[in-house]
């Protein structure tokens, strides 16, 4: 084995991979590579919660001082309040399928977003949306490989329900009018995910998420929902256990607003802004764990706040794109992983976690491309799967190609120097079959939500959750909406929440939600 | 380093780095413009002028790397919406050019300026798109909008003010509603009624 000294710079390992013309195969997969190597393993990464419902469990780090944090709100400065049947809280995927269904039963619907609608980690997806369409191909299959892909951790009704859904979902998107790759019979096509037994990833080219977004934005200005941009939520509202609504901030005007809701959906996506371990990340500006910190104040249980997903292939080369995706559909299409020698080193389509943990063995086996003494990688290589499949790259990853259009990276002729990139929260929020969370009249749905994914998340599987339980959760909000009066307005689960910090939280200053990251210098 | 000035303020940044990047790493992030980072979700447009050129050119901000003596403004994005069809497109879908004159009426109006093509971040010649619609070559002009990110940049810059982003995504969704569902997709609808799933492994 080399040592850490042999690493091959940027330069050197160029011309090396274009020396090597057969590419050896050096599968090397221990029954450790996960403990020693992937980042969710690192002991010294996680702390125990002090305050709160999942006071004691494990949590990391970085996330633990934002969900113990302060809340920022202060009730002198309110200046409106409005009422509604559901209040959603977040415009990405999630929030937008979730306000649609709502909608559709007729409730009077509120979405309030910190980014403009459609600012989301949904609009980068590019892999596809993984169901069941083939005939070799069954729902128990599809919940058989998320179940073992999750390391038994997810919660099986809901995963259940979230597939049983996915076909109907996707012909739903097709009645909006959302497009996907079909062959000459209009059959639709499926990608092959990692760690999948099937191809059943159906997609649009690498614009997916583009596509899903721009339909969903699209029927949401044909609909009587109403939406507020920009105006992130600060602290729910409480009567008797039961959240009655939130207090928005408009970030132009910089006022408070009092929204009134019988049902609450928080859509509030991911938390890779928070940089969990020092690492780069593939997510939009606004993933700052908003929506756990508002939920666990409240009194919401979470899951699994030990798990998160470093996607294999984050680009680190030029920086300008650090830590921007390339799909896994490269991979699944037949695009191979090289360390600097030119070697295969993994299985590029095993599950996620075990691809990343592989390629930062090989980093830190001085096996990798060394940048910079900090920045190493390994390639991907583009170049081979267009010469084995001529066009490939400029038909179905238009996306990726765009990257050659400013001269910033050139996929056909150069491999992509790529790390694992933090890419998604596994665990969330803790919801039933209905998407309702542990305090009643809070829901929640996509990826601020915990528990189809265990602790590992399949690709695909985060798309299908957006549509199939964003459906449900919508649904079923409005008609519990029906049922209820307006509460009222309540702060009382903050006072209780801030004499517990003052008890057993005193070294910690924060205060939550974070809205942007730390680098922003944004300030309340 | 790299000498550039953003929205009025002279920054040191790092060669290599996008306009966005060396933005936040001043210390002067701008909330509003900042999204995606990703290019796809179309909130950091910027007009730019090269040291070496007269023109101004309009790029995403988080897509276009820094260079020196470059000047560069982010551009507001208010979130233009389309005039609203109620009827799901499907329904519509069978008399295209009628709806598209009533949903649309500016597109008969196209000067040819070039004006939608030369804005256009993502590099789609938006002008032509107009040209194919007008000529009822639909599926080509689809084609064509596939990229498009909303930024709005196009509607601003046309002085009949067409919507061509808007009426990209009003003519995919048309599209689709004329085709028959994926029957694929149908058969496994069919087939999974009958199927429950088995959570006991």
């Amino acid at each position: 084995m080399n040592n850490a000294a042999d690493h091959l710079s940027f330069d050197m390992a160029l011309e090396r991979y274009k020396e090597v013309k057969s590419k050896p195969f050096r599968i090397n997969e221990s029954d450790t590579l996960l403990q020693d190597y992937h980042p969710d393993y690192a002991a010294d990464q996680t702390t125990n919660l002090n305050i709160g419902v999942n006071k004691g469990e494990h949590c990391v780090t970085e996330l633990a001082s934002i969900l113990q944090a302060d809340s920022p709100f202060d009730s002198k400065s309110i200046c409106s309040e409005e009422f509604v049947d559901v209040l959603v809280i977040g415009g990405g995927g999630a929030g937008c399928v979730a306000a649609l269904s709502a909608a559709e039963t007729g409730s009077n619907v509120l979405i309030a977003t910190k980014l403009k609608l459609g600012d989301s980690n949904t609009v980068m997806a590019e892999g596809g949306i993984q169901s069941v369409v083939n005939s070799e191909d069954s729902i128990q299959q599809h919940f058989t490989d998320t179940i073992q892909s999750s390391y038994f951790r997810a919660e099986k009704e809901v995963t259940a329900k979230m597939i049983q859904n996915g076909p109907e979902s996707i012909r739903w998107l097709i009645e909006l009018g959302m497009k996907f790759d079909t062959d000459d019979d209009g059959n639709l096509l499926v990608r092959k995910g990692g760690g999948a037994t099937f191809s059943r990833v159906v997609y649009f080219k690498d614009y997916t998420g583009l596509e899903l977004m721009r339909v969903l934005r699209s029927a949401l200005s044909q609909s009587s929902i109403s939406v507020l941009n920009h105006t992130p939520v600060v602290e729910l509202l409480s009567d008797n256990g039961r959240c009655t609504g939130a207090v928005l901030l408009d970030l132009e005007s910089r006022t408070l607003k009092i929204i009134r809701a019988k049902s609450v959906i928080l859509a509030t996506g991911g938390s890779g802004r928070v940089h969990i371990n020092n690492f780069p990340t593939s997510n939009h500006i606004g993933a700052t764990a908003d929506g756990l910190s508002l939920a666990y104040r409240l009194g919401a249980k979470l899951r699994e706040l030990d798990s998160f997903q470093y996607h294999p292939t984050g680009i680190i080369y030029p920086e300008s794109l650090a830590g921007t995706l390339v799909t896994e559909g490269l991979r699944s299409a037949g695009a191979c992983l090289l360390n600097a020698q030119g070697e295969r080193f993994v299985d590029e389509l095993k599950s996620r976690d075990i691809v990343s943990a592989a390629i930062i063995r090989e980093c830190e086996n001085g096996r990798g491309v060394e940048l910079s003494s900090t920045v190493k990688g390994v390639w991907l290589d583009t170049p081979e799967l267009e010469k084995n499949k001529p066009g490939i790259l400029k038909n179905q990853f238009p996306k990726l190609m765009s990257l050659a259009k400013n001269n910033i990276i050139n996929p056909t002729k150069d491999p992509i120097l790529v790390y694992p990139t933090l890419h998604y929260q596994n665990g969330g929020i803790c919801i039933d079959v209905n998407g309702e969370s542990t305090v009643p009249g809070l829901y929640s749905t996509g990826e601020v939500s915990g528990g189809v994914h265990g602790k590992n998340r399949l690709m695909g599987n985060a798309l299908l959750e957006v549509i199939s339980l964003g459906r449900v959760t919508g649904k079923h909000a409005a008609i519990t909406a029906k049922d209820v009066d307006y509460g009222e307005v309540g702060f009382s689960h903050l006072d209780k929440w801030r004499s517990e910090r003052q008890q057993l939280c005193k070294d910690n200053n924060e205060v939550a939600p974070k809205l942007f990251p730390t680098y922003f210098n944004f300030r309340y | 380093v790299v000498e550039l000035i953003i929205n009025g303020k002279t920054i040191s940044a790092k060669p290599q780095i996008s306009v966005i990047q060396a933005l936040i790493e001043s210390g002067v992030s701008d909330v509003l413009n900042a999204g995606c980072l990703n290019g796809v979700c179309g909130s950091c447009s910027v007009f730019v002028k090269y040291a070496e050129s007269s023109g101004i050119e309009t790029e995403l901000g988080c897509q276009l790397m820094v260079k020196e003596g470059m000047q560069v403004s982010f551009v507001p994005n208010f979130l233009s919406v389309s005039e609203k069809y109620q009827s799901k497109p499907k329904q519509a879908a069978l008399e295209i050019p009628a709806a598209l004159s009533e949903l649309f009426p500016q597109v008969d109006s196209c000067r040819q300026c070039g004006g939608c093509t030369n804005s256009c971040p993502k590099g789609i010649d938006v002008e032509h798109f107009i040209k194919l619609v007008i000529a009822t070559d639909y599926n080509r002009a689809d084609e064509l909008m596939e990229s498009c990110v909303m930024c709005d940049l196009c509607e601003s810059a046309c002085p009949e003010k067409i919507q061509s982003q808007h009426l990209g995504v009003y003519l995919r969704r048309s599209l689709v509603g004329l085709k028959p569902m994926p029957s694929n997709l149908l058969n496994s609808i069919n087939r999974i009624k009958s199927q429950e799933i088995n959570t006991d492994l």
